[in-house]
């Protein structure tokens, strides 16, 4: 399948963005150059024979000198356009008034070094050819239809003896023919269709549904193929491939489905010296479990090395045949490569114990997290205070000033905005606090500490209004407290026990001013101390001393639906954190999710909300959204304009 | 306080980052750290601790400090993400310190609460 000399021996690696896409395409209009204003500034220095410089200056109106400049080059142009019209010649202002498209096809160019191109050198035809039209006026290709026989071109009317001329002129080593026809120009989608349903007929042979095995092997022998001449050019026969992949994996929407029914793939003895001239199948097909690459020509590690970040799931390959066999690194490195390789060349490499191994080295270790700790001292002093306070901060947060704040009592809050919240954190940001932008700020940031109870109030006033999940949903909360020794006595007489309790979890959010309600996950740490023994009513035997709220983007690891509720499955972060046995067993936390099925949901999800395919929704989620739903949603926006029709699923 | 705080927040992390081992001296006996809830006592258990967690590298971002006063000391919370290992997923983490004065007026490390951020 692979032309025998390096790639780009025929020079043609060059980016051609609509290459790769068959069919019916329309030019895009060359840049636009100021036509108009050129003729007309180059008619007017020549001071025209039609006499428009000096019309102008003596014009009737008498204008002055910018006005003159403006009438010489609208006379100009007039002038030009009657030359024009007097000589016969096509010019740009005929070519748009009469806008006549004529239908051209171009033959000979099959012969051309150019026709080995990725797109069979419709490229490169193009541009020879407006290019060598173009000889003293601008002149530009409209529609245009390759198929096997004729390049067919859409051309203006008047340009048409422009290109008629070409014929005989050599393009890339071959002499080309052009004529006029009044032919219709072969609509693509047929040729299209036609060729495709050859190459599902390639297809049909070559997949085994028991085996749930693909095998494109020695396609340079298939008789429908070869009828079809997609092998007399590597290029040609890299894109065949493609089609063949695409066609074949189009119909199974999800990564799940394709891995069900793609489990092994061979393109066994297609000339293959590098695994470049069939990447596609890396994407099309990432979770491939056995492959079989024997029979090529791939002689260095160097070869596959594209492919060295591919195929995690690899577990059998087969290279046998291959001139990279020989070598003595390549058992080793392959086994790096691909963490679930056990069988090459039908030897076994690895045990199924040694793959676990090898997975586990390549995964970081998780951060082991305990559950919650309410280490208070045996008192319940912790859990009778958060039982109060989270119910009154949501319904009462004055009366809880009144229970729990006294005039030295510090509140402040640190919160930064996300990015792709449906949030607003407009309310917060008025007061929140971060002690890393000091300097200029460090006084409006001093003011952002809130002491006393009364000040505190009325900044709680103007929070958003929140609702927190039930103390009694325990894998709602994550609660550290512990107990610190030497807070000084507010009664003086020495030290009293201090009580540090660090509570994370998330609340519900209605904010009023723009009408929205979400989720936020926050951290508030609270110090409790003995409460001053003149305390008004209602008496607690302990005050907050501090109160410091910090706000995270929420993170809604698997939570599809946009307004969450607190009573739905708890949210976990991306990464799966186990949860280790159970120490002191207050609040314990939920137990993780794995990694892989929340992917896989997310996956799904975005698939779903985006019609892109499985892999797309993957890249998308592991790029900068970092497996964050609502981030992968807002990049997608941002990019849509830009991805190819591949990364979206085939409307039937 | 501002000025301690910063000064604080930058030695911790740029010594976390560079070798954990050498945060022992912002540590005493009687400090606390709680890290995802698992509590060790004492500047030498704490060294061990922090240096048996099960990760070689770590690049901590923080993204917001905030700091109040306490009778004894100040409370400093920090917001912000790190990374271990390579890793691309930077993990969300608060951490709360309590500083404390000694008797000589220097500050130390009286409690000190990781977790990560898994709401």
């Amino acid at each position: 399948m692979a032309p025998t000399g390096p790639r780009n021996a025929s020079g043609n690696t060059r980016a051609t963005p609509r290459a790769s896409r068959g069919g019916i395409s329309k030019r895009r209009a060359p840049g636009k150059t100021d036509r108009d204003g050129d003729v007309s500034m180059d008619a007017a220095a020549g001071s025209g024979p039609n006499g428009g410089p000096a019309a102008g200056r003596g014009g009737a109106r008498g204008r002055g000198r910018k006005d003159t400049r403006g009438t010489t080059r609208a006379s100009s142009r007039i002038a030009e356009n009657v030359k024009n019209f007097v000589g016969g010649r096509d010019s740009v202002a005929t070519s748009k008034a009469l806008f006549n498209k004529v239908t051209l096809k171009v033959s000979g160019f099959q012969a051309s070094k150019a026709a080995q191109n990725d797109d069979g050198g419709r490229r490169a035809l193009t541009d020879f050819l407006e290019r060598k039209a173009s000889k003293d006026k601008k002149v530009t290709i409209g529609k245009s239809v390759m198929d096997k026989d004729y390049f067919w071109i859409s051309v203006n009317k008047g340009d048409v003896p422009d290109f008629l001329r070409l014929t005989g002129f050599i393009m890339a080593g071959a002499p080309i023919t052009v004529e006029e026809t009044d032919e219709k120009m072969p609509d693509v989608s047929s040729t299209t269709l036609e060729l495709k349903a050859k190459l599902t007929e390639v297809l049909a042979k070559r997949y085994n549904p028991e085996q749930r095995l693909l095998d494109l092997s020695a396609l340079g022998t298939d008789e429908i193929l070869r009828s079809m001449d997609v092998f007399s050019q590597g290029s040609r026969a890299e894109k065949a491939f493609r089609a063949l992949l695409r066609i074949a994996t189009d119909q199974y929407k999800t990564g799940d489905e394709k891995k069900e029914a793609f489990q092994a793939v061979s393109i066994a003895r297609n000339d293959i010296n590098d695994v470049g001239q069939v990447f596609q199948l890396a994407i099309e097909l990432p979770r491939l479990k056995r492959l079989d690459l024997s029979g090529n020509n791939l002689d260095t590690l160097a070869k596959m090395s594209k492919w060295r970040h591919r195929f995690k799931n690899l577990e059998e390959l087969h290279l046998t045949g291959n001139p990279v066999t020989a070598l003595s690194d390549t058992v080793s490195e392959l086994l790096k490569w691909f963490p679930n390789l056990q069988n090459l060349n039908s030897q076994q490499v690895r045990t199924p114990e040694e793959v676990a191994e090898s997975l586990k080295a390549q995964q970081p270790t998780p951060i082991p997290q305990l559950p919650s700790n309410l280490r208070d001292g045996d008192n319940n002093v912790a859990p009778a205070f958060l039982q109060a306070f989270f119910p009154l901060f949501d319904t009462d947060r004055d009366r809880l000033i009144s229970e729990f704040y006294d005039d030295d009592s510090w509140f402040s809050l640190s919160a930064m905005p996300g990015t792709g919240r449906a949030l607003p954190w407009k309310s917060y940001m008025k007061y929140s606090r971060n002690i890393q932008q000091i300097g200029s700020r460090s006084a409006s940031t001093q003011q952002r500490l809130f002491t006393g109870g009364s000040l505190i109030a009325d900044l709680w006033k103007a929070l958003p209004p929140t609702r927190h999940p039930g103390m009694d949903q325990p894998n709602q909360w994550l609660i550290d407290c512990h107990t610190f020794p030497n807070l000084a006595d507010p009664s003086g007489q020495g030290f009293a026990m201090g009580l540090q309790i660090i509570v994370q979890g998330q609340y519900e959010e209605a904010d009023l001013s723009a009408n929205v309600f979400g989720t936020r996950t926050f951290s508030r740490t609270f110090i409790l101390g003995p409460s001053k023994p003149n305390n008004p009513p209602p008496q607690h035997p302990y005050r907050v001393m501090s109160d410091q709220l910090t706000l995270h983007n929420w993170t809604p690891a698997a939570a599809p639906a946009s307004i969450p509720t607190i009573t739905a499955a708890p949210q976990q972060a991306a990464i799966a954190v186990p949860v280790a046995p159970q120490v002191v067993t207050t609040l314990p936390v939920q137990p993780a999710v794995s990694d892989d099925a929340l992917k896989a949901q997310l996956i799904q999800e975005v698939s779903k909300r985006t019609g892109m395919t499985a892999e797309y929704s993957e890249l998308c989620l592991s790029g900068t959204a970092n497996w964050n739903f609502e981030l992968a949603l807002k990049s997608f926006e941002e990019q849509k304009g830009n991805l190819p029709p591949t990364a979206f699923i085939a409307v039937a | 306080m501002v000025q301690l705080l910063a000064q604080f927040v930058t030695h911790y992390y740029s010594t976390f980052d560079a070798d954990r081992k050498n945060l022992a001296p912002l540590y005493r006996d009687t400090s606390m750290l709680t890290f995802q809830s698992d509590q060790v006592l004492g500047a030498s258990a704490i060294t061990e601790k922090l240096a048996g967690l099960p990760f070689q590298k770590v690049v901590h971002k923080y993204d917001r400090t905030d700091a109040q006063p306490t009778p004894n000391g100040i409370l400093i919370v920090v917001a912000g993400q790190l990374l271990v290992d390579d890793g691309e997923q930077p993990l969300s983490y608060t951490q709360t310190f309590l500083l404390a004065q000694d008797g000589s007026g220097s500050y130390y490390v009286q409690n000190d609460v990781f977790n990560l951020v898994v709401f």
